[in-house]
C-alpha cells in the first residue's frame, strides 16, 4: 500500500489494528528482521 | 514590552513520537532505552518555573485525528473552550483535557486574516499526541493542565505541504497578534515534531544528525537562515516525516528578534526518531 502511494500516517492506522508499531513497519520495508532494524536506530545514535 | 499586554516568554521545541505516551502510560522514564529522552525534561520544566506561563500557543501537525484525507487544511486555529486528547488507534491512553483561550485565538485569527493568511478556524478540535504529549512532558502526571492553550495545526503530513518560508511568514503573523494583545499574558510558543526520520520506504531509519545540529544551531538566531530549504530538501536532508520540523520553524517565528539559548538536549533514537528538545529565551533589542 505504501508502494502505490499510500501515507504511512494512515496506514499505520491499520498497523496499529494489527498490533504492529513503526518499528516493525520499517523492518518490514528495509528487508531487515526488527532486531536488526532496532540496531541500525541505535548505531545512529552512537 | 508593556506589562499590560501579552509578552513572549520564551520558544519550546520538542519532538512528540506516539512511542513516548506509551512510555508514559508503563512508567518507563527511568528504563534505560527511555532515560536519556526522559531526563531532557526536568530542566525545561525548571526554567517553566522560572518563567511561569498562563499560555502556550502551539504549534504542530495533526496525524489523521482531526482532520483526515478527505479534509486536508494547510493551517489550521483551534479557537475552543477546550481540546480532548483521544484514541488515535494506538490504545495508548488519553492525556485529558486542555483548556482553551477562545479570545485569545479569535485575537489570532483576525490578524492571520488581515496578513493574507486564511486558515480554518476550529470551534471543535481533538488534539492527537504531537500535542499532548509535549504538555505532558512540560506537566507529568496531571490530567488538568495549569496552562491556556492555542493549538495552530500545520500541514506537514500529506503533500503538498507548506514551505519554511511560509511557516516563518505565519509564525510572525502569530507574534504580532500576541504583541498587540490587550492583556498582561506570559505566553510560551511551542513547535513539536521531529527531528530527522523516516518510517517508510526503502530509506526507513535513516537520521541525519548533523543537518538537525545545523537547524538546532540556526534556529537559535537566525530562523531566517532556514528558509531556503524548500519542502523536497527537507525531505532529503532531515527525511520523509523530519519535515515537522515546519512547526518549529512557525514557533519560532512567532518570537521576533534573537535569542539565547537556554537549554538543549538531543537523543538518537526514540522509536525511528532523532528527538530533541530546545528551550530559548528572547534577547531584548
Amino acid at each position: 500500500m505504501i508502494v502505490a502511494g499510500g501515507n504511512i500516517y494512515y496506514l499505520a492506522k491499520l498497523a496499529g489494528i494489527f498490533g504492529l508499531n513503526v518499528q516493525d513497519v520499517g523492518a518490514q520495508q528495509t528487508g531487515m528482521s526488527l532486531d536488526a532494524f532496532k540496531a541500525k536506530l541505535l548505531r545512529a545514535g552512537k | 514590552m508593556s506589562a499590560t499586554t501579552a509578552q513572549i516568554v520564551g520558544f519550546i521545541g520538542t519532538s512528540h513520537v506516539p512511542a513516548i505516551g506509551k512510555a508514559i502510560a508503563q512508567n518507563l522514564q527511568q528504563d534505560a532505552y527511555w532515560k536519556p529522552f526522559f531526563d531532557g525534561y526536568p530542566p525545561v520544566r525548571s526554567w517553566l518555573d522560572k518563567v511561569a506561563p498562563d499560555t502556550i500557543v502551539m504549534f504542530y501537525n495533526d496525524h489523521g485525528l482531526k482532520f483526515f484525507l478527505d479534509k486536508m487544511l494547510t493551517f489550521a486555529v483551534g479557537a475552543a473552550p477546550q481540546y480532548l486528547n483521544t484514541d488515535e488507534g494506538w490504545g495508548i491512553p488519553s492525556l485529558g483535557a486542555f483548556q482553551g483561550h477562545p479570545e485569545l485565538s479569535w485575537h489570532i485569527i483576525e490578524q492571520l486574516v488581515a496578513d493574507e493568511f486564511d486558515p480554518v478556524t476550529c470551534q471543535e478540535m481533538n488534539v492527537d499526541h504531537a500535542f499532548s504529549i509535549p504538555l505532558a512532558l512540560l506537566y507529568p502526571g496531571r490530567m488538568v493542565y495549569p496552562i491556556r492553550v492555542v493549538p495552530i495545526c500545520i500541514n506537514t503530513v500529506q503533500h503538498p505541504l507548506p514551505t519554511m518560508k511560509r511557516c516563518l511568514a505565519l509564525g510572525r503573523s502569530v507574534g504580532r497578534a500576541l504583541a498587540a494583545w490587550p492583556e498582561k499574558s506570559r505566553v510560551v510558543v511551542m513547535g513539536t515534531g521531529g527531528l530527522s526520520h523516516q518510517l517508510d520506504g526503502a530509506r526507513a531509519g535513516f537520521i541525519n544528525r548533523e543537518f538537525d545540529q545545523q537547524c538546532l544551531n540556526t534556529l537559535i538566531a537566525d530562523p531566517e537562515a532556514l528558509q531556503h530549504y524548500s519542502v523536497h530538501d527537507l525531505v532529503s536532508l532531515a527525511r520523509t516525516q523530519g519535515v515537522e520540523i515546519l512547526n518549529w520553524m512557525a514557533a519560532r517565528g512567532a518570537m521576533a528578534g534573537t535569542a539565547r539559548q537556554v537549554y538543549r538536549n538531543y537523543h538518537i533514537p526514540i522509536s525511528n526518531t532523532a528527538s530533541a528538545v530546545q528551550v530559548l529565551e528572547p534577547l531584548r533589542q
